[in-house]
């Protein structure tokens, strides 16, 4: 590995101080060139994995460990970080093992092989599967109570298969919840003592929004060769193909009311009959369902059929929209700027404090996936090579937040000292005080300067600077026409 | 002491725990070394861990006699040094155990205990505390990583338990759970400062 090249960051995790102490030596070594984060205390994982979110790569732990031992070190990581990998590094030699890697250990370094010689191969390796899965983005970020007791609510539905329905607006992040609900149920069965795999207990998930009526139908239940034009082999559907595991269906409320029928069949006799085919097949996969409109309002105005809606709605999750949970929009703003110096190779950047109350104040229409996007946008346009301020937002955040705070006497003062200072300089050089006289700039003003900014970022390619902007290329080129801007 | 086992003198109609276990409380010799050596693979752990302080350091000292890193050299040896007179401390205790003297093997914990800053106190030529060797060690095994520095654990006899205190700055640990083996001859009663043990058999 070079030297440039950013480290990869391993905490390591044993009550032995001088193991820990020794072993992070070796690591650190330029033959291997990781950074360790070391920690004794493994009543702490939580904690430690908060404060270095993003910058941990894998952990290693030991197993016995005296407050907190190494199977629930390696729960509490799968819990916070499903994709973050955990090597089981232990003296008690390999009897554990298969029990460890079916709980979801990446990888087992037993204590009598050399450190130096074992535990970086397995780090690699563990880290090679943390790159497979990354891009799914499967990460928790809350410290909101109202959050903290929908996944309170998850953790106690592990012990039962039954169907939950989650609702909440778009954005909040209702899949996540439902990988969750997944995730619990396979921790459970493990502890329980059952196999599990992921090709038995596999997590399949489906828009019903997205699909055609004919195609939807075929992709829930599956089809026969020759059902319908273009179908030239047998096809198994999401029911059969998720097995044991769970089917995620999204957007449960776009479902055809024929649809609704069939899907109600299938649940409550928990088998489906493919397209074209006269025997049905058995299912077995618990059904996770989510939608973002009013269900309870559709079912009386008789878009959603009553008896489906009770037998999905066994369990019920509502996901907090983001703007009632304001205590989760600093650390997720936080998180996806390290994302983003990451993917973009770059440093990190902080929240200036009028940032983080900009966002704060916001409404958050989109919620979380707003948010993302707002963060990725500033980070892509941001001025700063250190901060987001908040002149980086979307203008709908940033003069929002500017006019709400323009009226604090003490702002007025600063914004009127800065400009007469600005003036004042302007007059001793002899520029022209048209660009400084006025500090606070117009809305259309700043729309035409973001865009500039975009074109210019992106040298002069429309679509690069219309995806960089969110909006689409149509809108850019009215947008460029309307502020008469030059390409 | 306790009847002083020897491998050779065992019989086989020992092997059952619940057999022979006698209403006054006695427990076969056999049973003894069973309880007794429970704590071999906690002692193996350890032992690993010593040896992999061992092998780190000597690979930090090659490397730092590569690199002519003096200061780096003289930590590696330190810590390896260090990881080499614990594993020697381990397994003395393995080989204690084997000759089951209650008294040498309290000594031996006392020693431990104190390089980690922790003082044990205990009844010295007691006839009831060797019959409660097993559980004893047992507790002790548990209570090292979890004291704190410059605490103190104190061992006593009351009538025909034994009473295991801790004094100290930290919250008091709470007894171990018996696997099925250890509670098929003892009991752990929790107390304000640690735990009494008791012979199921009285």
């Amino acid at each position: 590995m070079s030297n440039s090249e950013k480290k990869k960051c391993v905490l390591l995790v044993d009550d032995n101080m001088d193991l820990l102490v020794t072993t992070q030596e070796v690591l650190e070594d330029p033959e291997f060139n990781y950074k360790v984060i070391i920690l004794s205390d493994s009543t702490k994982i939580r904690e430690v994995l908060e404060e270095n979110q993003d910058r941990i790569d894998v952990v290693v732990t030991d197993l016995q460990m005296p407050m907190k031992s190494g199977e629930e070190v390696l729960d509490e990581v799968s819990d916070f970080d499903v994709n973050l990998p955990v090597i089981v590094f232990t003296g008690e030699g390999n009897k554990q093992k298969n029990h460890l890697i079916a709980a979801g250990a990446k990888g087992f370094v037993d204590k009598a092989d050399s450190v130096h010689l074992a535990l970086p191969n397995a780090i690699e390796i563990a880290m090679s599967s943390k790159r497979k899965v990354k891009g799914r983005g499967r990460k928790f970020i809350y410290r909101d109570e109202k959050m903290k007791q929908v996944l309170d609510m998850v953790t106690k539905l592990a012990a039962v298969p039954s169907p939950v329905l989650i609702e909440g607006e778009p954005g909040t992040g209702k899949e996540l919840i439902a990988y969750k609900v997944h995730n619990q149920r396979l921790k459970h069965l493990r502890r329980a003592g059952d196999q599990v795999s992921e090709k038995m207990h596999p997590y399949v998930a489906v828009n019903c929004g997205a699909l055609s009526k004919t195609l939807l139908e075929s992709q829930l239940f599956g089809h026969k060769k020759g059902a319908f034009t273009g179908s030239v082999a047998d096809q198994d559907g999401v029911f059969v193909a998720a097995k044991r595991g769970t089917l995620f269906l999204d957007e449960i409320t776009e479902l055809d009311l024929d649809l609704q029928v069939k899907l109600l069949r299938a649940l409550q006799e928990r088998e489906v009959t493919p397209v074209g085919a006269t025997k049905a097949i058995p299912v077995h996969a618990r059904v996770v369902t989510a939608t973002n409109r009013p269900i309870q309002q559709l079912v009386n105005e008789g878009k959603f059929r009553a008896d489906l809606y009770y037998r999905i709605n066994v369990v019920s999750l509502k996901v907090p929209p983001l703007r009632d949970r304001i205590g989760d929009i600093q650390p997720m703003a936080e998180a996806f700027l390290r994302d983003f110096a990451e993917e973009y190779n770059c440093e990190p950047r902080k929240l200036t404090e009028p940032a983080r109350v900009a966002l704060e104040s916001y409404q958050w229409p989109g919620n979380v996936r707003e948010l993302h996007n707002c963060i990725e946008r500033s980070f892509a346009l941001g001025g700063n090579a250190s901060e987001i301020r908040v002149e980086d937002f979307p203008p709908e955040i940033s003069l929002r937040f500017t006019s709400d705070h323009s009226s604090d006497d003490s702002e007025l003062l600063s914004s009127f000292q800065e400009a007469t200072q600005r003036t004042t300089e302007a007059l001793v050089e002899g520029r022209s005080l048209t660009a400084t006289a006025s500090h606070f700039k117009t809305y259309d003003e700043l729309v035409a300067e973001h865009i500039r900014e975009a074109l210019e970022r992106s040298r002069g390619v429309k679509s690069r600077a219309a995806t960089m902007l969110s909006i689409d290329r149509n809108r850019l080129y009215r947008l460029i026409e309307k502020y008469q801007i030059s390409t | 002491m306790a009847e002083v086992g020897k491998w050779e003198n065992m019989s086989l109609d020992n092997i059952s725990a619940e057999e022979n276990q006698d209403p006054d409380g006695q427990i076969g010799t056999l049973d003894s070394y069973r309880l007794l050596f429970q704590v071999i693979p906690q002692l193996i752990h350890q032992l690993k861990n010593h040896l992999t302080v061992v092998q780190n350091a000597h690979f930090s000292m090659k490397k730092a006699l590569e690199m002519g890193q003096h200061d780096r050299l003289e930590r590696s040896s330190e810590l390896g040094i260090l990881g080499v007179q614990r594993a020697e401390m381990v397994i003395k205790t393995i080989s204690l155990l084997e000759s089951m003297d209650t008294q040498s093997i309290l000594s031996h914990y006392q020693k431990r205990y104190s390089n980690s800053e922790v003082e044990i106190e205990y009844p010295h030529q007691s006839p009831i505390i060797d019959r409660f060797l097993a559980p004893l060690v047992c507790s002790l095994e548990y209570l090292r990583p979890r004291m704190i520095k410059g605490s103190r654990i104190i061992i006593s006899v009351n009538e025909s338990r034994i009473v295991i205190e801790q004094h100290g700055e930290g919250e008091v640990v709470a007894p171990p759970e018996l696997n099925d083996l250890m509670s098929k001859f003892y009991r752990f009663i929790p107390a304000d400062k640690g735990w009494g043990i008791e012979n199921c058999g009285e």
